[in-house]
């Protein structure tokens, strides 16, 4: 076998090396990914995309997006079902709006500890991971969201009933408008990805994709792989923790309804139908789920005029089972989401007109 | 360099016990492996090699017996502690991250060297990106190492048989480790590439003087490359010695060379 100089001789290896690590690897991919930003920093100001409407949605993408990301993270990365993640993502936004509602500590102060609230409850909900596996997993995460919803509903008075949270405030600015929150939700989404695609390209990642793949040969390489699950858990639940903190200081209110099962499941069809194991994705599957939410907004009602044979409520239903045939769709016919798809698009224009 | 240990044997096994129910898989099993030496065990289906193995490097706690490592009680250490403390082994069935390419196969497990927490790698930019590249330094040279260099950004869940095994090899070396484990790596290649294999196996054991321990059905190999070689038959050791003495024991050829 012949040896092929793939690299340039030592020396320029670690430069190399480095090129060869990053996430934006050609001035075209740098190009765009600067488009991309000015474009979003611009979207309040373009007319026809800055309607409430439309900064609302991006927010709640945001958002989820965020939340999401800590599910992929868990999940797609690091093999370990969650359908609890709203309840987590509840601890969040309880722990930092109480801060701010009960002890007067500003967004800034609070947000933070409301992840972290979020990591703890995560980390004990984890622990069974260590023995569970696949669905008897699931079921420990369902009993997380039960649990968790049981106590803010019956265990504190507070939580049961809801509460005002203030907005966010940076210097005179008061971020109160969908408008202006926009920037906030930007800020936190941008920053999270980053640091999710982060972490996941360096060791943290690693060890996360060598226990989804093969916990045995994980643990003979020298990973300790319950630390590293519950390590998972962990950022999981901090992602969703920040989600809830921003959600309740966007909202200027805290309430239990924000965050039930059904929110859940939406959270691990995104994931699926985006992508495990990719931050991409995870942004594709949220938007394309939140847009199919919003046609049932839409279109249900709609449909339940046209057809008012119908009894009420069959026409959302039906949707509903519509996004749900959607997600399994993807899971039979493109297991690896959407992320995949766009993965063969871009290698098909980096080769193209040599494609195939 | 004084190694803890000293010129001591690196690896000591005293009266292994090990059963799983009313199987025996391992009774009062010692022997030691020495210093920089290629070890063979060999013995027939079920003769408890692989047990041996798994209860080296943690996978299965003995019940009876104690495991010293570099003169360390590794006993009972779970599997990553004894990784860490520098056994490193290959598993019998192919055992890859199997949707990682060979570079982060090999990167993988050069988890127990990086030191980056949780913010750093959030950030990457800075420390745990020179930690990565200096990862990624030894594990290119690995690759060289092993000719690897064609498949390196290869998804190991699509590589032919031979190559996966080859991988697991680089992925055990990645650890850096003072003894290296291999169970059945030639099963199922090819004559090419079982000349690859031990081609490699000397060039660790001579380049890098890792230690070796390998089990191996194919007897041509055992016989030309170890210094030493135990036997097992039903979970007992029934001989120990360098190969033209194996050759000519009287038990050895009755539970097992004289079927060949
Ligand atoms: N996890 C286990 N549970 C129950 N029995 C086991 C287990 N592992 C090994 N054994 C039993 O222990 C005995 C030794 O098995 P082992 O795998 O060590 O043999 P081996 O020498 O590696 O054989 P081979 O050459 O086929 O790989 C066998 O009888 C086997 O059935
Ligand atoms: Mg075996």
């Amino acid at each position: 076998m012949s040896r092929i100089p793939f690299y340039p001789p030592s020396g320029v290896y670690s430069d190399s090396y480095r090129k060869d690590m990053r996430i934006v690897k050609t001035g075209k991919q740098r190009l765009m990914a600067i488009a991309g930003l000015v474009f979003l920093a611009a979207l309040p100001f373009i007319p026809g995309l800055n309607a409430p409407y439309h900064l609302r949605l991006l927010i709640g993408i945001g958002i989820a997006v965020i939340v999401a990301l800590g599910l992929n993270i868990l999940t797609g990365y690091c093999g370990q079902l969650n359908v609890g993640q709203s309840a987590f993502m509840m601890v969040g936004a309880f722990t930092s709006g109480m801060l701010n509602a009960y002890w007067g500590w500003p967004f800034w102060a609070s947000v933070i500890p409301g992840g972290l609230a979020a990591a703890g409850v995560g980390v004990i909900f984890g622990i069974p991971s260590v023995r569970l596996k696949g669905l008897y997993l699931a079921l420990t995460t369902l009993g997380a969201q039960i649990i968790l919803t049981w106590i803010a509903l019956y265990g504190v008075t507070v939580t049961s009933a809801g509460f005002t949270v203030e907005p966010v405030r940076l210097g005179g600015i008061v971020f109160n408008t969908p408008q202006k929150f926009y920037y906030v939700a930007l800020a936190f989404t941008l920053g999270m990805a980053l640091a999710a695609k982060n972490l996941m390209r360096s060791r943290l990642g690693r060890a996360f994709i060598a226990i989804r793949d093969n916990d045995r040969a994980a643990e003979g390489m020298g990973i300790d792989i319950f630390k590293y699950k519950l390590l998972a858990f962990a950022i999981c639940t901090f992602y969703a923790g920040i989600g809830g903190a921003l959600l309740v200081h966007y909202m200027m209110w805290a309430q239990l309804e924000s965050f039930t099962l059904q929110d859940s499941v939406w959270y691990v069809a995104m994931i699926i139908v985006g992508g495990l194991g990719s931050i991409e994705g995870t942004i594709f599957g949220v938007i394309f789920i939140t847009v199919l939410k919003e046609l049932v907004l839409v279109v249900g009602p709609m449909a339940q005029e046209t057809l008012s044979f119908l009894p009420i409520g069959a026409a959302s239903g039906m949707m509903l089972v519509f996004i749900g045939s959607v997600a399994i769709l993807f899971g039979v016919l493109e297991p690896r989401g959407m992320a995949h798809r766009w993965s063969l698009i871009k290698s098909f224009y980096r080769l193209w007109p040599f494609g195939y | 360099m004084t190694l803890p240990g000293g010129d001591g044997p690196i690896l000591t096994c005293e009266g292994i016990g090990l059963a799983f129910g009313r199987v025996q898989a391992l009774l009062n099993m010692s022997f030691d492996v020495r210093r920089g030496e290629i070890l063979s065990i060999i013995g027939p289906n079920g003769a408890g090699k692989t047990s041996v193995v798994n209860t080296i490097t943690g996978f299965y706690r003995p019940q009876q017996g104690t495991i010293r490592f570099n003169g360390q009680d590794i006993t009972g250490l779970p599997p990553h502690r004894v990784a860490k403390a520098g056994v490193a082994r290959t598993f019998q069935n192919t055992e890859l991250f199997a949707g990682l390419t060979v570079l982060d196969n090999l990167l993988a497990a050069r988890h127990i060297f990086l030191r980056s927490n949780i913010l750093s790698c959030a950030i990457y930019l800075g420390l745990a990106e020179r930690e990565d590249i200096r990862a990624r330094q030894v594990v290119e040279d690995i690759i060289d190492l092993l000719e690897m260099e064609a498949i390196r950004k290869q998804e190991v869940g699509t590589l032919p048989y031979g190559q996966r095994k080859r991988v697991e090899l680089g992925r055990a070396l990645a650890l850096e480790p003072d003894l290296i484990l291999l169970d059945e790596p030639t099963v199922g290649m090819n004559l090419e590439e079982k000349e690859d294999m031990v081609r490699f196996i000397l060039d660790v054991s001579e380049e890098k003087g890792t230690t070796i321990v390998l089990v191996e059905h194919d007897m041509d190999i055992v016989m030309d490359i170890s210094d030493r070689i135990v036997v097992f038959d039903f979970g007992v050791k029934i001989a120990e010695g360098p190969p033209a003495e194996i050759k000519k024991d009287e038990r050895v050829i009755r539970a097992y060379l004289g079927e060949g």
